[in-house]
């Protein structure tokens, strides 16, 4: 194959490369400037006694994970997330393939998934309660309920947007049925599926606190429900401050996964992390 | 009205350097009088639009002025607007036609009601759109867009409009009216045009003069008088022998200054020879 | 709502008929009080809802999620504006931003029962909490995503900032208001359920958990159908009504320019 060398090419036709400092330093002092502020005003006794000074907060995150009090609940949250779901993972991707694919099983599943999916999952809490009680399993059902339909629609959306062109070329090469979705129609779906991983996990992980929150005996939720109970306010808002670093690294984690699998979309080319 | 021989736009030393140094234009100077069809034309990426961005005073010059009617512009002045190339994302698609050529005319207290709609039916007479009055943008096709970005200029009642390669995104059949079209409103409303394309024969078919840019960092070339015979005609006054001329001499300097900066492939195999881009005999 | 009846509709009709009989026989064979017939459920949901409970218990509901959701739509789009459209504001105050909305909005209901205790106020602030995250943040890139195009159109045009703000950015951005609005809608929705779960004497939420707990399972079910059917109504209402005011929008983007 003959390949080409660009000969050199004068400054001054490049397009302009802007060369800006990435490090948002003037939003990170901000936000120092807004916590030190919230320490005095915590301190001085200007905010109601039920907001503590942050420097207790950190005091409280610390130790809750060095002693174990915060760290435990976090395995057992996490473990339960991700039971949640990978099952709802497991059931999205392979419903919504069905349904995208086969035009019947979409008709006959279609109203139920209308009917169903703005239900928001904290109302099936107490339905689960009624059949699991009040233990991990409860939890589970309920995190899958809530992490499946964002995939499901963004499964069976990436493997409706096929371009038909791609599975017409595949049927030159003699490539149909079952090797076709395998080797076609999943491949050009992942883009989508991938999005909707990444927002049933984001769910996920909020009705996980949000059970525990409401009917748990364990995790990071129950903690914060346990310690605002027991007027131990900086635990209680370490817990919850907690939630969002987890949240958010979670996130990261899903974006740099999401940015991984699917390099070849516009889309994600385009997007700056 | 202005003294159709006074200098309306006088653009002095011009320069414009980006925030991280590049330079886009070195030294501009150039002026338009009224009534006066001006083109600049220049090789892609020449810094067109940021010079006319500079002259609008969107943007603050390095060094150099502007001056319009004697008088230093800062901030972009109500006498002149500028269209730019790409009519979808500067017109309103939340308005109609009609809306958005009234739109530049809601702030101006000298006008009654009556008189501003007035005025904007007859500048979208006066682009062709009357039947399309009451249609989105986004339902007319890329020449009539255009149509309506120029339009609503024309209804602002400006004395000079900038033009930013207004028909680049445009076909050839739809360019040729559209260039028709901007002389009709030079006549019709006496506005000054100052034009901006990297397309030789809009540049010469429609001006009185035309300057040309050398490639970035800019400066200007040359001035050259554009004496061919009015009224323009596509087909006539295409065919002068004048606009040959004029047209090739243009051409020649723009190239030019093009070979030393031209990028060129090596193919390393198999051929085992250089081929230039530039259309030279192969050796 | 025109074909409702056509040939794809009807199958999916079909199917859940099918299963709701299904739901019938498996309740009357096993007769367990965690799986009531599907009669029964229907019978109780018509007797609890078309009675005073309704105004009891989901009446409250609605109200409070009504003011939550308007103030936290307020509040989102006005700061997301500015926020959006002054690139150092924006910049300035992101680290802060992505603090606040990191937190799961039902993560804060704990805080609101213990500064402002369990009445309507408190709902009403957790919601507005919530719901106001999505609002902001996609009115901000909304306004960051003005084509400059526009922005220059309108200075060229002499138009003062505070016109440019709301006659062209605001304009401009309101289909990404639209979509964290809708966003927020359905936070909203899952924010008054639970603050009513956690701390609460009346409300939809209260009353299924109440449900729950003593063991009225009809009146539970009943309770969950007709969050369900809430549930679908704003979700179809707010779609509808967003496609009338963003006619313009939908029409944009289905024609290829």
């Amino acid at each position: 194959m003959p390949h080409f060398r660009w000969c050199e090419v004068p400054e001054s036709t490049l397009p302009v490369q802007k060369k800006k400092s990435s490090v948002n330093w003037g939003g990170y002092g901000f936000f120092l400037v807004c916590v030190v502020i919230m320490e005095f005003v915590a301190r001085a006794g200007w905010l109601t006694s039920y907001v503590p000074p942050p420097s207790q907060i950190f005091v409280a995150l610390w130790q809750g994970l060095i002693n174990g009090d915060i760290s435990s609940q976090i395995g057992v949250t996490l473990s339960v997330y991700v039971r949640g779901l990978a099952l709802a993972t497991v059931l999205a991707i392979t419903i919504g393939i069905l349904m995208g694919t086969y035009k019947p099983v979409f008709d006959a599943l279609k109203i139920i998934v209308e009917f169903l999916r703005p239900v928001p999952s904290v109302a099936m809490i107490p339905l689960a309660i009624l059949f699991f009680g009040l233990g991990a399993t409860m939890r589970i059902s309920v995190i899958t309920y809530a992490a499946f339909w964002p995939m499901l629609i963004n499964t069976i959306y990436g493997v409706r947007a096929i371009d038909p062109q791609a599975l017409d070329v595949a049927r030159n090469f003699g490539i149909t049925g079952y090797e076709a979705l395998w080797r076609v129609t999943l491949p050009s779906a992942v883009a989508s599926i991938a999005t909707g991983f990444r927002i049933s996990a984001t769910i996920a992980l909020i009705v996980t606190i949000t059970t525990e929150l409401i009917a748990g005996n364990s995790g990071i939720g129950f903690y914060i429900s346990q310690m605002e109970q027991a007027n131990r306010l900086p635990p209680m808002y370490a817990a919850i401050i907690l939630t969002g670093i987890l949240g958010y690294l979670l996130n990261t984690l899903y974006f740099t996964l999401e940015h991984k699998v699917v390099f070849w979309t516009p889309a994600a080319r385009e997007r700056v992390t | 009205m202005s003294n159709p021989s006074e200098i309306l736009l006088d653009v002095n030393g011009l320069q414009k350097r980006y925030a991280d140094g590049t330079l886009a234009v070195q030294e501009i100077t150039l002026n338009v009088r009224a009534r006066e069809f001006v083109s600049i034309v220049g090789p892609s990426g020449c810094g067109k639009t940021t010079l006319l961005k500079t002259i609008c005073a969107l943007l603050a010059p390095t060094k150099g002025s502007v001056k319009l009617h004697g008088t230093l512009i800062t901030e972009p002045p109500p006498q002149m607007v500028l269209v730019f190339q790409d009519y979808a994302r500067s017109l309103f698609p939340w308005l109609t036609v009609t809306g958005n050529v009234m739109f530049p005319l809601r702030k101006r207290k000298d006008m009654t009601q009556a008189e501003k709609e007035t005025a904007s039916q007859r500048a979208i007479e006066a682009v062709g759109l009357t039947k399309f009055a009451k249609h989105y943008p986004w339902q007319l096709s890329g020449g009539m867009q255009q149509r309506v970005a120029i339009a609503r200029a024309v209804a602002f009642r400006p004395e000079i409009l900038l033009l930013d390669e207004p028909f680049a995104s445009v076909d050839a059949l739809t360019r040729a009216d559209l260039e028709d079209l901007t002389l009709q409103l030079r006549d019709e409303f006496g506005i000054t045009m100052l034009l901006v394309t990297h397309d030789i024969d809009e540049a010469v078919y429609l001006s009185d003069r035309v300057f040309v840019l050398s490639t970035p960092p800019s400066t200007v070339l040359e001035e050259i008088p554009i004496l061919l015979s009015q009224p323009r005609d596509q087909v006539a006054t295409r065919s002068e022998p004048g606009f040959l001329q004029l047209r090739n001499h243009i051409h020649g300097l723009i190239g030019k200054k093009k070979e030393d900066n031209s990028k060129r492939f090596i193919l390393d195999s198999p051929i085992p020879r250089s081929v230039e881009l530039e259309g030279d005999p192969v050796s | 709502m025109n074909k409702v009846f056509n040939r794809g509709n009807a199958a999916g009709i079909i199917t859940v008929i099918v299963l709701l009989l299904l739901w019938q026989v498996i309740a009357m064979w096993k007769q367990t009080v965690y799986v009531p017939p599907v009669s029964t459920i229907f019978l109780t949901f018509l007797k609890e809802w078309f009675s005073p409970t309704f105004g009891q218990q989901a009446v409250p509901s609605l109200y409070r999620m009504a003011v939550g959701y308007f103030f936290a739509s307020l509040i989102g789009i006005a700061i997301g504006i500015v926020i959006g459209s002054f690139k150092r504001i924006y910049q300035l105050l992101d680290p802060v931003l992505q603090f606040w909305r990191a937190i799961p909005a039902t993560a804060i209901i704990p805080v609101g029962i213990l500064l402002i205790g369990i009445g309507d106020q408190m709902k009403m602030v957790v919601i507005c909490f919530g719901a106001m995250w999505p609002i902001l943040i996609n009115t901000a890139d909304g306004a960051r995503l003005v084509p400059t195009e526009r922005l220059d159109t309108a200075r060229i045009f002499g138009l003062t900032p505070i016109e440019t703000l709301l006659r062209v950015i605001l304009p401009s951005a309101t289909p990404m208001i639209a979509a964290g609005m809708r966003t927020g809608l359905s936070i909203a929705f899952i924010m008054i359920v639970v603050s009513e779960m956690i701390g609460s004497t009346d409300g939809l939420g209260y009353y299924i958990l109440q449900a729950q707990r003593t063991f009225a399972i009809p009146e539970m079910y009943g309770g969950i159908l007709l969050l369900a059917i809430l549930g679908y109504l704003l979700n179809t209402g707010f779609v509808w009504a967003e496609h009338k005011v963003l006619a313009w929008h939908y029409g944009q983007t289905a024609r290829p320019v």
